[in-house]
């Protein structure tokens, strides 16, 4: 539940990164920031609630999304200005100065204990019990659907159009009208806002946040999941916030090489299917029903085959690698995929080398065959 | 005499070392279509970047309807009422073709940054929309999207933005390139069609094109005005035809007789 | 007194480290368009490299073979993976550098583990010298050995052939290409020269300061604060704007000014970015960069 409850914020910050850099073409390195800001307003609220004013707990990510929209209207004049490169620069600039700021005020970003608060402190207005789980998961699901309904009217909206136009062609824009400089500005605006609101819930969730919210690190991963998942289709969000909270959990425990794998699959996606595994999904789901599903040919099988196999030996050795790493904890004896691999066995490692070098040569070959094979046939 | 819609005085432009503008003077009144002619390199688009808001000049000052541009950015210069199309052209390549002429619409039909739905607005502007793909012949092409049209069309489709912005001044850089006889004279139909009591300023290379919309045709070389008259004047004109013997073939329409 | 040239050295070597890596980046971003985002990584490889050369071959040897190794590895990235990335345009060039400097903190942490490792200085360079006054040798030698590197690439772009074709296939990249010089391979040279100049300022930077995964965060910011403020593309500007952060932090940290209730040694890592967003507003284009962007 609380995993489900996680994914559900990671998700609404994914979906603010998937209308800032998939709608807007604006690639923000610096959106913790927002995220960061949201969960710190959020906690001097619930802290203000404890201390006894009247806030609404369920109102209390809203508020957060507001007060983040107005430091995204502040600091989104010098980051829009300019799209592409200069915009990245700037939001990460932007981004590392919260950073190095934040231990500097502890009075207001609690130094490197961070804030503490109670969700269950405040007004509950009838609905709201902090301490049931379940109602944080479904205020989670019910500001995820907001934001979902709400982008989505935005993007049947003027301001919708306009945003996807100037993220085409910001150099046509001006020429029909709007001005890209503002379209961009409030497209941001209106991420920031949500990246604060997800970053509200995540206060409300943890009860606590610390300067590590500024961390650029989390920049980079929200960028990093939302472009792995696919940032055109909203099932991108979800499955971004999902993975995200999948590779800080679960994924570690498996396999130390987590971030490495997420990194390589990462860069092959970005070259191979910029439309991430959502939007690979997407194309596959709505490809042509007129291509029979006929049996491959063998060279097919092969290719297949050698591909698996390479990154299974490759995977083989990265997990030797990290495991030799703590040799002394770990033991020398490592299972993978049904082999037990002795890590002091210089044999063993040779083995697996020459097995990855050889699944490499036969894709190599066999990919060659079918690019042949093809130009043959179109010729 | 006609108020000048556009007015370029003393325009110099370097570009680093090199000099690509050295002293442009021109007027054009409103209501009037001027035709900027001239040999590739010879600064045409340069110019326009300048009157567009592209770039600032290094040197003297436009006005549009009375009023220096200088220091303008683009899309100010828009709303004082100008607008172009480019030479290369620049579709907004993701977006449907409706999509396209429905950025600038849209804005006529409310200049202001809507965030809420569908309304009036959209159902108008989705009318001048529907409107202007009959009138580029576009319609089959409307859900493509614009990167997906063949250079004719997207020449159209070019062509089309700028008119359908509806402003005072237009500036064609090129517009019938690459376009067959038949597919030049639409255009020219329609461009003629719409800028009815506006001010055209055009360049092109194709003669027939100019001399069957150009008043006045400017002949632009090594950054200069070398001429600027009627299109029989400039065709007689013994410095232009000096400058380019054999550059132009100065085919001289139907029925009149070559000087 | 001393206190305070100690102190401007310390500042102007940093400064000249900084401009090692920005000047690389700027050729990069001036030849390709496209943001390096894994420059920093290959700062993080040059010093890492250093270390493990410099246990068979000594510290001169690291000095030279590591910057060599990691120009040959950034041109290696740059014909294998950016190369058919090209047509795809600059943004999925700059996420797929963004990938590689995520795979790279991870690969150098598989390799030689998340602490820091004791890459030092040989004897000659530690200490202090004798002539004048007691200045840091080792900051000596960053600032010696920098003014070479960048004297020899200011001579090579401005006094030979292949320099001139990089200046001009810069900002002309189908002419030159029209003229029959090979623009990708022009490409991959200053990629390359680029990360090898990267990884001179990580084996200076790693033998002097500290060698850990998270010196490529740490820099890489810092550097695009440098272009930023310096103007994207002016070499000039990148020089300027290293010399005046590298002096401005250096400073604020070693002086330990009180500015009201903080001192200025606790604002000093927010330094560099303040000032990026102080020269966004009042000047958008950086220093010496071009207006309209």
């Amino acid at each position: 539940m609380s995993l489900l409850t996680q994914m559900g914020v990671a998700a609404l910050a994914c979906l603010s990164y998937q209308w800032l850099w998939g709608q807007g073409g604006m690639l923000s390195f610096g959106q913790a920031v927002y995220t960061g800001a949201g969960a710190y307003l959020s906690v001097h609220l619930m802290r203000m609630a404890d201390a006894g004013w009247p806030v609404p707990m369920v109102l209390v990510p809203l508020l957060a999304g507001l007060g983040t929209s107005f430091l995204a209207w502040a600091l989104g004049g010098i980051s829009t200005r300019r799209p592409g490169a200069a915009l990245a620069m700037i939001t990460l600039g932007l981004g590392e100065l919260a950073w190095a700021l934040a231990p500097v005020f502890p009075s207001v970003f609690g130094g490197e204990g961070g804030l503490s608060a109670d969700r269950t402190a405040g007004l509950s207005l009838g609905i709201w019990q902090g301490e049931n789980p379940l109602h944080m998961y479904a205020l989670v699901c019910v500001y995820l659907l907001l934001a979902m309904w709400g982008l989505n009217t935005v993007e049947r909206s003027a301001l919708g159009l306009f945003v996807r136009a100037a993220r085409e062609q910001a150099g046509r824009l001006a020429h029909v009208g709007p001005d890209p400089h503002r379209v961009r500005w409030t497209a941001f605006v209106l991420a920031g806002g949500i990246a604060g609101v997800a970053g509200g819930l995540s206060a409300m969730v943890f009860e606590i946040v610390t300067p590590e919210a500024f961390n650029p690190v989390r920049s980079g991963e929200l960028l990093l999941f939302t472009v792995l998942a696919g940032s055109r289709h909203w099932a991108g969000a979800l499955l971004g916030g999902a993975l995200t909270v999948l590779a800080h959990t679960t994924l570690p425990q498996w396999t130390p090489a987590s971030g490495l794998y997420l990194g390589v699959l990462f860069m092959v996606l970005v070259v191979r299917a910029p439309q991430g595994l959502v939007g690979l999904a997407v194309q596959w789901w709505q490809r042509e029903p007129g291509r029979s599903l006929t049996w491959p040919k063998p060279l097919v099988w092969l290719q297949a085959m050698a591909v698996l196999g390479f990154w299974a030996f490759a995977g083989s050795l990265v997990e030797m690698a990290y495991q030799y790493q703590q040799l002394s904890t770990a033991g020398s004896v490592m299972h993978w995929l049904g082999l037990t691999l002795k890590l002091d066995q210089p044999l063993h490692w040779m083995g697996m080398t020459l097995a990855a070098l050889v699944c490499a040569g036969v894709w190599a070959v066999s990919s060659t065959h079918r690019r042949h094979a093809t130009k043959e046939a179109q010729a | 005499m006609s108020p000048c819609a556009l007015e370029l005085q003393g325009i110099h432009h370097r570009f680093g070392a090199t000099t690509v503008l050295a002293g442009v003077e021109l007027q054009v009144r409103e209501g009037e279509r001027l035709a900027l002619i001239g040999p590739n390199g010879a600064g045409k688009s340069t110019l326009f970047n300048l009157i567009s808001g592209e770039m600032q000049p290094s040197q003297g000052r436009i006005m549009l309807f009375g009023q220096s541009l200088s220091g303008w950015t683009t899309a100010q210069i828009h709303r004082a009422g100008l607008a172009r199309s480019f030479q290369i052209q620049r579709l907004f390549g993701g977006l449907t073709v409706s999509e396209n002429l429905a950025s600038g619409l849209l804005w006529q039909a409310q200049p202001a940054y809507r965030c809420c739905g569908r309304g009036e607005q959209q159902a108008q502007a989705q009318a001048q929309v529907r409107q202007w793909l009959e009138r580029l012949d576009l319609v089959a092409q409307a859900p493509l999207r614009a990167d997906q049209l063949n250079y004719a069309q997207q020449r159209r489709l070019e062509l089309g933005l700028a008119l359908s912005a509806a402003r005072r001044v237009v500036l064609l850089d090129e517009p019938t390139a690459g376009m067959s006889r038949a597919e030049a004279e639409q255009a020219v139909a329609l461009i003629r069609e719409h800028m009815q009591g506006k001010t055209l300023l055009l360049v092109e290379h194709d003669m027939e094109v100019v001399f069957g919309l150009a008043d006045r045709v400017a002949v632009l070389d090594q950054g200069r005005i070398l001429a600027c008259d009627s299109p029989a004047a400039v065709r007689a004109n013994p410095q232009v035809q000096q400058a380019y013997l054999g550059n132009f073939s100065f085919v001289a329409p139907a029925g009149e007789a070559d000087a | 007194m001393e206190f305070f040239f100690v102190s401007v050295l310390n500042g102007l070597s940093y400064g000249l480290l900084l401009f090692l890596l920005s000047a690389g980046l700027t050729l990069i971003l001036g030849i390709m368009g496209v943001l390096n985002f894994a420059h920093a990584s290959f700062y993080m490889l040059g010093a890492y490299l250093g270390y493990a050369l410099a246990q068979y071959w000594g510290y001169a040897g690291a000095l030279v073979l590591a910057p060599l190794l990691t120009g040959l590895l950034g041109a290696g990235f740059e014909h294998l993976v950016m190369r058919p990335l090209h047509r795809q345009g600059h943004v999925a060039e700059l996420l797929v550098t963004f990938g590689l400097s995520y795979v790279a903190l991870e690969l150098v942490q598989l390799l030689w583990g998340r602490a820091p490792v004791s890459f030092t200085l040989p004897q000659a360079l530690q200490g202090t010298s004798v002539w004048m006054l007691d200045l840091p040798l080792s900051r000596l030698f960053i600032m010696a050995v920098s003014l070479c590197v960048l004297v020899a690439l200011w001579w090579m772009l401005h006094r030979t052939r292949t320099g001139l074709v990089v200046q001009a296939a810069i900002t002309h990249p189908d002419m030159v290409q029209a003229l029959g010089h090979n623009v990708p391979a022009v490409r991959m040279l200053v990629f390359g020269v680029g990360s090898a100049l990267a990884g001179l300022a990580g084996v200076l930077a790693g033998s002097t300061f500290v060698t850990e995964p998270s010196m490529a965060g740490a820099m890489g910011a810092v550097v695009f604060v440098v272009v930023v403020v310096g103007g994207m593309g002016s070499l000039l500007g990148a020089f300027i704007a290293s010399l005046l952060v590298g002096l401005l932090q250096t400073l604020a940290l070693s002086w330990d000014l009180p500015l009201g209730a903080i001192s200025s040694a606790r604002l000093a890592p927010a330094l560099p970015f303040a000032l990026m967003v102080l020269m966004l507003i009042w000047r958008p284009q950086g220093l010496l960069g071009k207006q309209g962007g």
